[in-house]
């Protein structure tokens, strides 16, 4: 590849920094749209890294939200502190009830901002939700329960690495826009589209705008024609064609107003790679006249959604769109990175016997063992001070939970030769024979695949019987064998779910016969030398694998494999599935 | 201050699980609906405007426990002492449907030590958690595929015994927990148990509806009842009632039907499935009669069983992992043998 001439550097620093301008201006008309209407719009997942873009956008945000409620969900928020109701360590450390609010309750009529949204324990997100579908908050206090009205829209600050876990999707479904800023390149100056006032103007006629139905037909058809199935889509675009036309002070939503509400919020765009060299541009929104209100400016209903399609395609070719919400995205566990079988989860599992000691972030305060705790000492302290409650700091007793660590059974299946077919179906029903036995104790299964140049993960961790039918169906075989990609694959998916917290277990099924090293070409020696670093990496982690040598008879080339690799052996040639499964099965057990 | 629920009677499509839902508000031992589907498809909407529906019970006023005020058994340790003087006022009430958030403790749901009052009077005393407030209502449980496993098993221990006992931090306390279980879920991020899957009477899948034109109703109506929901409300309120009426004549008749014409169908089509157990068709004839209660008939008929085998059945079948066929292929095959035309 030539190195760019100054020209063309030139013009891809331009043209990088003119995609960036065009990034942030939509991102100040997202913060205006999501003031307009915050509860009917949900808010915005934002994609960036911590720093001065981020701030800046979110400083243009505040000023045009004009003086409403910010709250701010840290990332390991406690349970009082968002829900409000008794503020349990701040009464036990200054002897009197205290109440706290919660943090929902105090968003309402605001916005709630979630700093690193991707690391939200699981109940949080499930509140937030709750939250946000019911507009109230249920605070439990004394038997009594009450609702507090919670109306805001969430800002879900997102600050995963792409390989990283996102957002939970639980979550992000119910926020209307999703933008990255991540690659704004040199930071814009914050020009300001919208006027702090024009806001406030809009949602005063918010309420009033009418919007006719052969527009509403539009944008469902137009969502039905992209390929999205929740009606979530559908209706954040419809509302939010209301609140641009109430920025633009029309009593009537036009169909701009529409091109443009389809495009802020129709992220997903199935299968079309974005082709960088030839970006097409968005057909120009139709000719509209304000004062002609006659039906023929009302466009057919069928155009304007293929013009919508169009429009929104078109953005996602000049790479104006973030990521494509993508179906697959499993709801990732918020506890990835904190590796280890007892985790800082602890409010997950048995209940197990109380520790002494301060309470520690994160950890549940025994309030009867404390209580217990300080009983004796009552009649001693009272001489001390006045308070009712007479609890010492060393009285604290904190709640420990204790739960297994899953299991991750990791498969690393030789696709390739001619063998290969009948090997690729013993793994497929072994795999899905393990799922069906998988619910037990919440393991996961996985396949990678390794065949012709490279390895693949054909089937990433789940426990999902559907999802796995669906990926393995018709896997194709064949071609040479790269053996060091496929184990070092495998075991770069095990590190990953040790990450994650969970047990890995390595099932390898192979001849132990690689012919393609991992540059792709078929020289031995590399061929060899790679293998011999892998295999290094097996020994040293120590993951508990099982080796299937599925030669015909025998081969001292598995043999030797499978104890450089610090595998069992097993030789299985005419492998049934149920035997795959129930060896693997034991093997796991025994660990 | 808190908006009335999207009208039961303004759901556009999901018939499945709207006959589901209202099969189990006739008769509660049917034993709990599973929705399985994708986001954004409406179950949660569908079954929270399930509770509007619901015909009012009496309960005991101001019981946590929503115990019956004409009961002798099966009331909480209050209600015990306090009922047989006769001075206990009767209120009605609608039928709780508590949802148990995903993450939530377990002190959350089966209840624990009263905070407040042990830290002002130093006394313990119980706190009711989700199962009280359930009893004798409904408790739905989003992404129940996802719960905790040590969560799964008090439901399954609840369930089976109908009584909630917490014996733990200085308490020693019982309560009656009867409640329907509706859970919903995505089928792609994970399997149930077998023994959760077994307590759900009903399964039903739900989907986006494809026609456009419901789609854009869908929309309309939501549209419309966000920006007016009492308003909206006051529209459908006598389709509601209507509705409601007609559970509640349900109710009234399921004790006057006569069955006895589909047992041996129902059996035959258990046998055919080689479905587990016997609560396959145990389900299968309470929904068949809920339906024929719901649908005004004197019997219960063959046509009654047909329409609810799909979801008393789909979720029973003895999973052979190598088998590709979809649940309710099997079951419009074997009821195509079964019941020859």
């Amino acid at each position: 590849m030539n190195a760019p001439s100054p020209d063309t550097l030139g013009d891809a620093v331009d043209e990088s920094l003119s995609i960036s301008q065009a990034l942030w201006s939509r991102a100040e008309r997202i913060a205006a749209l999501v003031c307009v209407d915050p509860v009917g719009l949900g808010g915005i997942c934002l994609k960036a890294c911590a720093g001065p873009i981020r701030d800046a956008w979110l400083a243009a945000l505040k000023s045009l939200a004009q003086g409403a409620p910010v709250m701010t969900v840290p990332a390991s928020v406690s349970e009082d502190r968002l829900i409000g109701g008794l503020a349990l360590e701040a009464s036990l450390a200054s002897g009197t009830l205290m109440a706290t609010k919660g943090l929902l309750a105090s968003a309402d009529g605001g916005f709630l901002i979630i700093r690193m949204a991707e690391r939200l324990d699981t109940w949080a997100v499930a509140e937030i939700t709750s939250a946000i579908d019911r507009g109230a908050v249920q605070v439990e206090r004394t038997g009594l329960s009450t609702q507090h009205p919670a109306e805001f829209a969430c800002i879900a600050l997102d600050e995963s690495e792409p390989d990283e876990p996102e957002t939970a999707s639980a979550l992000t479904d119910r926020l209307a826009f999703h933008i990255t800023l991540g690659h704004a390149g040199q930071l814009a100056p914050p020009t300001f589209a919208v006027f702090p006032g024009e806001v406030g103007a809009a949602r005063q006629i918010l309420p009033t705008i009418e919007i006719d139905d052969p527009l509403v037909e539009a944008i469902v058809s137009a969502c039905a024609s992209l390929g999205i199935q929740s009606l979530r889509a559908p209706l954040f675009c419809l509302r939010t064609a209301r609140a641009a036309a109430a920025l633009d002070g029309v009593e009537t939503v036009e169909t701009e107003h529409i091109i443009e509400a389809c495009s802020l919020v129709l992220g997903t765009v199935p299968t079309t790679q974005p082709n960088k060299e030839h970006p097409e541009d968005p057909p120009p929104p139709p000719e509209q006249s304000t004062e002609d209100k006659s039906t023929s400016d009302r466009s057919d209903p069928d155009s304007l959604s293929d013009i919508i399609v169009d429009a929104v395609r078109g953005l996602a070719l000049q790479g104006l769109l973030g990521q494509s919400k993508t179906a697959d995205r499993a709801n990732h566990n918020a506890n990835a990175g904190k590796a280890g079988n007892l985790r800082r989860d602890a409010r997950k599992g048995r209940r197990d016997r109380p520790r002494r000691g301060r309470a520690q972030r994160g950890a549940t305060i025994d309030l009867s063992e404390t209580l217990r705790a300080a009983a004796p000492f009552q009649k001693l302290r009272k001489r001390e001070s006045g308070h009712r409650l007479r609890i010492k700091p060393e009285d604290i007793q904190t709640k420990r939970y204790k739960h297994n660590a899953q299991s991750s059974v990791i498969f690393a299946v030789d696709a390739s030769g001619s063998s290969a077919m009948a090997r690729m179906s013993e793994a497929k029903g072994a795999v899905e024979q393990l799922l069906a036995e998988c619910y037990v104790r919440r393991d996961t299964v996985a396949l990678v695949a390794f065949r012709g140049t490279q390895a693949d993960i054909v089937l990433p961790p789940t426990q999902s019987l559907v999802m796995a039918r669906r990926r393995l169906a018709g896997l194709p075989g064949g071609g040479g064998t790269p053996l060091a990609a496929g184990l070092r694959l495998a075991h770069e998916l095990a590190d990953a779910e040790l990450k994650r917290g969970k047990t890995p277990h390595l099932v390898i099924l192979s001849d132990g016969r690689g012919n393609v090293a991992l540059d792709g070409t078929s020289d031995r020696g590399t061929l060899n030398a790679d293998i011999k670093r892998v295999s290094r990496r097996f020994l040293l982690s120590g993951f508990n694998t099982l080796y299937f040598d599925t030669s015909k008879r025998p081969s001292e080339r598995s043999r030797e494999l499978a104890s450089a690799l610090g595998a069992d052996y097993r030789f299985l040639p005419f492998a049934d599935a149920a035997a795959i499964s129930r060896t693997v099965r034991t093997s796991m057990n025994e660990r | 201050m808190s908006a009335p629920a999207f009208p039961f009677a303004a759901i556009v499509g999901q018939d499945d699980l709207k006959r589901a839902l209202l099969l189990t508000a006739i008769d509660p031992t049917i034993g709990g609906v599973l929705a399985f589907g994708d986001r954004g498809t409406g179950k949660t909407t569908t079954i929270r405007a399930l509770a509007a529906l619901l015909p009012k019970i009496d309960v005991v006023a101001d019981c946590a426990f929503q115990c019956p005020p004409d009961a002798s058994a099966g009331l909480c340790g209050r209600c015990d002492n306090a009922l047989p003087s006769q001075t206990v006022k009767p209120v009605q009430r609608q039928p709780a449907v508590v949802t148990l958030p995903l993450g939530a403790t377990e002190d959350r749901l089966l209840g624990a030590l009263d905070l407040e009052r042990a830290l002002v009077d130093g006394e313990m005393r119980f706190e009711p958690g989700l199962l009280a407030k359930a009893h004798r209502g409904y408790l739905y449980v989003d992404e129940v595929n996802l719960l905790d496993d040590h969560l799964v098993d008090v439901l399954l221990d609840v369930a089976a015994s109908g009584t909630n006992t917490v014996e733990r931090e200085g308490l020693s306390i019982s309560h009656p927990a009867r409640f329907v279980l509706v859970g919903s879920g995505n089928p792609e991020e994970g399997e149930l148990r077998p023994q959760l899957l077994d307590r759900f009477g009903l399964s039903v899948d739900v989907r986006t509806p494809a026609d456009i034109k419901d789609r854009v109703e869908i929309i309309k109506r939501r549209d419309a009842y966000e920006r007016d929901p009492a308003t909206f409300e006051q529209t459908w309120r006598r389709k509601t009632s209507a509705l409601r009426r007609k559970v509640e004549g349900a109710r009234e008749r399921l004790g006057e039907l006569d069955s006895g014409a589909i047992l041996e169908d129902a059996a035959m089509l258990c046998v055919a499935l080689g479905s587990d157990g016997l609560r396959g068709e145990l389900t299968l004839m309470r929904a068949a009669r809920a339906l024929a209660a719901l649908e005004s008939s004197d019997t219960v008929s063959r046509a009654h069983l047909k329409t609810v085998a799909p979801s008393a059945l789909s979720h029973r079948l003895r999973k052979d992992p190598l088998d590709e066929t979809d649940a309710s292929a099997r079951i419009a095959r074997a009821l195509d043998e079964v019941f020859p035309r």
